[in-house]
């Protein structure tokens, strides 16, 4: 259900030849082929682009006025119930790993000073099985969402989730343009391959997180229906997936939803829906060309925002980042 | 000083005193690596029979006929038969003048005593041990009656015999007879009373002692709380580092909990001989001096429910690690509460058993109740999920070891991945935005 968009070419101003220290050192450490040398390279590469992308906001133009914003035309990517899903996940994400890890990670000071801060273990377990259950209700009305969609409302388009060899070859290409062996970006369709990796990590860290949390809560029940040897494996598999979709969320998805160049600092669409129409060309052009072609068709819908509906944008927030904000000099 | 005293140097011609010889003789045998030659007190036998002349000091007064040597000065009438007794009788005690001859002497042990070696005792003390090794008892101001007789041997096994006058202790009995009388209104009290004798001396313990849990129940004036001399013996003191492996001197009071311990593995194991076996004092303090005995439940003891886990932790330090990664010890360690439960609440705490053996209340048949002491409702099947204090293996819980396994792997692979995918993403960004020179990336 998280989708985020991911832009490519936008207008980042001139400070050509601009490469920090940090984006030096970091590159220098990740010769060190190991994950901690990765780690490093991937913070320092990420200060780089913040200190880029911060400097950006008091060097790019002006934001266009009311009326040319107005006349854009954009992209309805995700309806109401994905964004209030969205919504639900991430909050209920945040409070599960930030009343988790301390759990998993007890031995550290910092750990045990954080829970006392919350008011100790109890209160810190209780926060963690609120946000659990909202998290558990969150997937059950994306299945309703997702049921009603396929079944009532036939939208196809939900099945352009399900990964296709396509994904794998599309992600081969893009290691080739992240090599300097080809100019050009893979082409994707309404999800790119790391958007369905997002999706489906999901649906894989919800299975077992959430099966071996269940387990956890009630180890009595569970061993009168199976051997009780299924708890400490539940244990183990709750606390380590855990820090799995911890390490992938906070790098990787928060990269391209926060850090990257082109976002940063926020990608705005999973909260208003929109994407401009030329944006979404550019970062999904087999689905833009379908959308050009049919508007309309299925739940992909593009506005040509109205007077009132350049109110409504100006308010939320608009999804194209390097307008939205009010970043004058 | 040795007026008391006699050589017993050789085979006694006197008939009476064979069986006493032989008695003597044993004792001294059974003395292990004492001298060869023993000293034992003897007294002259009364050469008349007591008929007609019960009142002694007519006669063996100060200014009678036939005075008591002069350091019988001031004992009192009644004292006299306790030790002279007539001839034909076994005497007891001693006092016989150095001049005598031992072969003239009849040599018995002393009212139930054994003959002692008393050599190098203090002067003063011969002439304690004249009234007192008699048995003596006087009666407290509640009426409790108190013996007051020495037990010489021990006095001759304790770390003072040697080195300490009777006064310098009783230093209200310095003035000689007759004694002051006793203040101390019963017997407790007058232990607990006593204790001020010792601290003048050990002055170090004084201030520990007294923060004790036996001290200030002392001086909330609970009598009944351990004195010094209830665990380091009045006469008998011994050293300190006897005592923290005799359980029976804390059983003399606290019943229950030691018979306890005796039958469990510590307690077993302490009654073998093992070195390293858990004592009292190994559990119940951090130092093993009795003097820092705190409360059971003291919130900074070694036995309250926090500091449990530390304290078998000295000695079971990898039930500790593995205790520490549970739930059980997560709770314990971030816990608010005193809920979170420890080694004893599965193991119990003075009973603790061999976690394998038959009567342990860890075992496979016992072991679900053990859990639904919390987990309301737990079976056997809950329990077998109980990994017990070892890591996962492949050959202990193979699932939960491969199912570590392969997350590791699988968060380390993915992780890596998502990494590398941001860093050359970025790398890339960087390297178009130097080369086109405006930051604009091809499209």
């Amino acid at each position: 259900m998280a989708a985020r968009t991911r832009t490519a070419g936008t207008d980042q101003s001139g400070r050509g030849g601009a490469v920090s220290l940090p984006g030096l050192v970091g590159a220098a450490v990740g010769l060190v082929f190991t994950l901690i040398g990765r780690l490093f390279l991937a913070l320092f590469l990420i200060a780089e682009a913040a200190v880029n992308g911060v400097a950006d906001l008091f060097t790019r133009p002006a934001k266009p006025r009311a009326a040319a914003r107005a006349r854009e035309e954009y992209v309805v990517r995700f309806d109401v119930h994905q964004r209030i899903q969205h919504i639900l996940m991430f909050s209920s994400f945040i409070t599960l790993a930030f009343t988790g890890l301390p759990q998993k990670f007890h031995a550290w000071d910092g750990s045990q000073w954080f829970i006392a801060a919350l008011g100790g273990l109890e209160m810190v377990q209780q926060i963690h099985r609120v946000a659990a259950f909202v998290m558990l209700f969150d997937c059950l009305y994306h299945g309703v969402y997702i049921a009603r969609g396929l079944l009532v409302r036939r939208q196809l388009t939900m099945l352009q989730m399900i990964p296709m060899p396509k994904d794998v070859l599309d992600a081969f290409q893009m290691f080739r343009y992240f090599l300097g062996l080809s100019d050009e970006k893979p082409r994707f369709g309404r999800f790119s391959y790391l958007e369905k990796f997002d999706y489906w990590a999901v649906f894989w860290g919800i299975a077992i997180i959430g099966g071996s949390g269940l387990i956890l809560l009630f180890p009595v029940q569970v061993s009168r229906l199976v051997p009780g040897g299924i708890v400490p494996v539940a244990h183990a598999a709750h606390s380590d997936e855990a820090v799995l979709a911890v390490g992938w969320i906070f790098i990787v998805h928060f990269f391209y939803a926060h850090f990257a160049p082109a976002v940063f600092p926020f990608n705005s669409s999973i909260f208003t829906g929109r994407v401009a129409k030329h944006r979404y060309a550019e970062e999904h052009p087999l689905d833009g060309e379908r959308v050009v072609a049919r508007p309309g068709d299925n739940d992909i819908v593009v506005l040509a925002a109205p007077a009132d509906a350049s109110l409504i944008v100006s308010r939320a927030g608009s999804s194209e980042p390097d307008r939205s904000r009010d970043g004058e000099p | 000083m040795r007026r008391h005293l006699q050589q017993l140097a050789g085979p006694l011609p006197w008939a009476p005193g064979f069986l006493a010889l032989a008695i003597v003789a044993a004792f001294v045998a059974a003395a292990g690596p004492g001298p060869a030659r023993a000293e034992v007190l003897a007294l002259p036998p009364v050469p008349h029979s007591f008929e007609g002349r019960e009142q002694c000091l007519r006669c063996h007064g100060e200014k009678g006929v036939r005075p008591a040597p002069a350091n019988h000065s001031g004992r009192p009438e009644p004292t006299c038969q306790a030790c002279h007794k007539p001839a034909g009788q076994p005497s007891s005690g001693s006092a016989t003048p150095p001049a005598a001859s031992p072969a003239d002497r009849p040599v018995t042990p002393s009212t139930g005593q054994a003959a002692v070696n008393l050599t190098g005792l203090p002067s003063s003390d011969t002439a304690c041990i004249a009234c007192h090794q008699a048995t003596l008892v006087t009666a407290l101001g509640s009426g409790e009656a108190m013996t007051a007789t020495i037990n010489l041997s021990e006095i001759a096994g304790s770390v003072h015999g040697r080195k300490l006058t009777c006064v310098a202790c009783h230093t209200d009995k310095s003035a000689g007879y007759p004694h002051p009388k006793l203040s101390a209104p019963d017997r407790r009290a007058y232990t607990a009373a006593a204790a001020a004798q010792c601290t003048a001396c050990h002055k170090e313990v004084a201030a520990p002692f007294a923060e004790s849990v036996h001290g200030r129940a002392l001086a909330a004036g609970n009598s009944k709380a351990a004195s010094c001399t209830d665990c380091h013996g009045a006469h008998n003191v011994a050293g300190a580092a006897r005592l923290d492996r005799r359980p029976e001197l804390c059983g003399s009071c606290h019943t229950v909990v030691t018979e306890t311990y005796q039958a469990s593995v510590h307690g077993q194991l302490l009654a073998s001989g093992r070195a390293d076996a858990a004592s009292c004092l190994a559990c119940h303090t951090k130092d093993r001096s009795g003097h820092s005995l705190q409360a059971v439940n003291d919130p900074d003891g070694p036995t309250s429910d926090r500091h449990v886990p530390a304290t078998c932790g000295t000695c079971h330090g990898q039930a500790l690690k593995t205790y520490d990664t549970t739930f059980h010890g997560r709770a314990m360690r971030l816990g608010v509460s005193n809920e979170a439960p420890n080694c004893v609440d599965c193991h119990g705490a003075y009973g603790v058993q061999r976690v394998h053996a038959a009567e342990t209340r860890v075992n496979e048949t016992r072991f679900a109740n053990v859990c639904a002491k919390c987990h309301q409702g737990a079976n056997e099947s809950f329990a077998g999920g109980w990994m017990g204090h070892e890591e996962p293996s492949p050959g202990w819980f193979p699932i939960v070891f491969f199912t570590e396994r392969f997350l590791f792997f699988l968060t380390t692979s993915v992780v890596a991945f998502g990494i590398l995918h941001v860093e050359l993403d970025l790398l890339r960004w960087l390297v178009r935005r130097r080369k086109d020179g405006n930051g604009k990336e091809g499209k």
